[in-house]
């Protein structure tokens, strides 16, 4: 796989005694910005900590989870995304509009932003190098199919397929179907099964083997 | 102000790559699972944060400009050097030339800055600097350039209006993917009010606009080898659409 967005892969870990140019010239970014008292080190270690500790997968797991199992909650996931969020006391940190857009037999979604890297970080954490890749941001627009079978998704027969290309202002949550076999599983337990990917639609979610865990 | 409709062809920004053949194969999403490769991109992403809320709350535009003006200091990136470049570097590099053009540092001074040891850390100056946002302001500041604003003016469009996607007459910076531009598309959903980011990237101006999303039958974009049943949708500013006229055999 070559990536251009990869670094090559020198010796750029944090347990290196080498660091890349990159490091250091963050490092100097941050140096003067300290120096000058335009930002201040305690913002940048709040930053961080809400990037490590609470945007995150876990949090659009949950949603899928509930919505699922809960007739009222996926009511207002599908009508007000950013609602069903604060429902669940699940802080954004970006503004705009979560939008959630629900996988069916008739028709799967498909989530991109051509133009940068729009994604809902509060919901999925931040985005894998993939969906920032000018290669992903090129084709999914035109050859969807094509990217997702390279994914090795299988779409069901007679599915549409559409992409949403997302904005700063609207975001999206793909809600995947929940998978068969899991009749009468609790929302914790289903929460396990929906993987990061599926909510970007770039993954679909396996049948389970019965009886309920 | 008035924006200007182009029918025209734009030049497209270098980020502008949806529809191309940009970017050579495509990753593996297995293998590039993670956003980051590297503690420092971590670290960076969290410094843009913490500048892109300072630069709102304080007004002060010697790093970034108000609203999306990251994304049209990226814009004016060279193509060259664009592609080039890896992902938190497109942010990085944008931030460093607004640095020295506004006059706060020389790329001699950042030059100097590179060259000292790395285990020394940014020296942390005494008190507390003049804008000093907590966890809760940032995420206030965050929220408070694309919250929809109070005065909404009444929208143009409704869900299932045809509409075409023209361009705005802003030169500069437009938030409308090229793949679109003259195709005619149906309004799906109106997304409430936002700041129209073309005019407030380049001229600092609050506009705001109705924002739709406006679904696209995939043969229109892409012809005959894209499949009958798909579509794409974008989201676009009130400014990017004209009514379109419905035609017979809808």
């Amino acid at each position: 796989m070559q990536d251009h967005d990869d670094h090559p892969h020198d010796h750029d870990r944090d347990h290196s005694h080498v660091p890349s140019a990159m490091a250091l010239r963050v490092k100097a970014l941050e140096s003067l910005l300290y120096e000058q008292k335009i930002i201040d080190p305690a913002a940048v270690d709040a930053a961080l900590d809400y990037l490590q500790n609470v945007a995150g997968p876990r949090n659009g797991a949950r949603m899928v989870a509930r919505a699922w199992t809960d007739s009222d909650y996926h009511a207002l996931l599908m009508a007000d995304g950013t609602a069903a969020m604060t429902e669940m006391e699940i802080s954004g940190w970006q503004g705009g509009n979560l939008i959630a857009v629900e996988n069916s037999p008739a028709q799967h979604n498909l989530v991109v932003c051509t133009l940068c890297s729009c994604y809902p970080v509060p919901v999925l954490g931040l985005p894998p190098a993939w969906y920032k890749s000018v290669a992903y941001r090129a084709r999914a627009v035109k050859q969807p199919r094509a990217v997702l079978k390279e994914f090795g998704v299988t779409l069901p027969e007679g599915a549409a397929v559409r992409v949403w290309d997302s904005t700063a202002e609207n975001r999206y949550l793909v809600v995947p179907q929940r998978p068969a076999g899991t009749e009468g599983w609790s929302a914790e337990a289903l929460e396990a099964l929906v993987t990061r990917d599926s909510m970007i639609g770039a993954d679909l979610l396996p049948p389970q083997p019965e009886p309920a865990p | 102000m008035t924006i200007a409709f182009t029918d025209g062809p734009l030049p497209k920004g270098v980020t502008d790559v949806g529809g191309t053949d940009a970017g050579g194969p495509l990753p593996d999403p297995a293998a590039a699972a993670e956003s980051f490769h590297y503690d420092w991109e971590r670290h960076f992403y969290a410094l843009w944060f913490a500048l892109v809320s300072y630069s709102r709350s304080s007004g002060d535009t010697r790093f970034l400009r108000a609203g999306p003006g990251v994304r049209w200091a990226m814009e004016q990136t060279e193509p060259a050097l664009y592609f080039a470049q890896s992902y938190y570097e497109r942010f990085l590099y944008p931030i460093e030339r607004a640095a020295v053009a506004s006059g706060v540092t020389t790329w001699e001074d950042l030059a100097a800055r590179r060259a000292q040891a790395f285990e020394t850390p940014p020296t942390r100056p005494e008190g507390t600097s003049k804008h000093a946002p907590t966890g809760p302001e940032m995420q206030v500041q965050m929220l408070r350039n694309m919250a929809p604003g109070l005065d909404d003016p009444p929208p143009a469009f409704a869900p299932g209006d045809r509409v075409i996607a023209r361009g705005t007459g802003v030169p500069g910076h437009t938030r409308l993917p090229g793949y679109v531009r003259g195709h005619t598309g149906r309004i799906v959903a109106l997304r409430g009010t936002f700041n129209q980011n073309d005019v407030l990237a380049m001229e600092g101006v609050l506009r705001p606009e109705a924002v739709y999303t406006v679904a696209f039958d995939a043969r229109d974009l892409w012809g005959p080898d894209a499949d009958p049943r798909d579509s794409v949708t974008i989201e676009a500013f009130e400014s990017y659409l004209a009514a379109a006229p419905e035609t017979v055999d809808d």
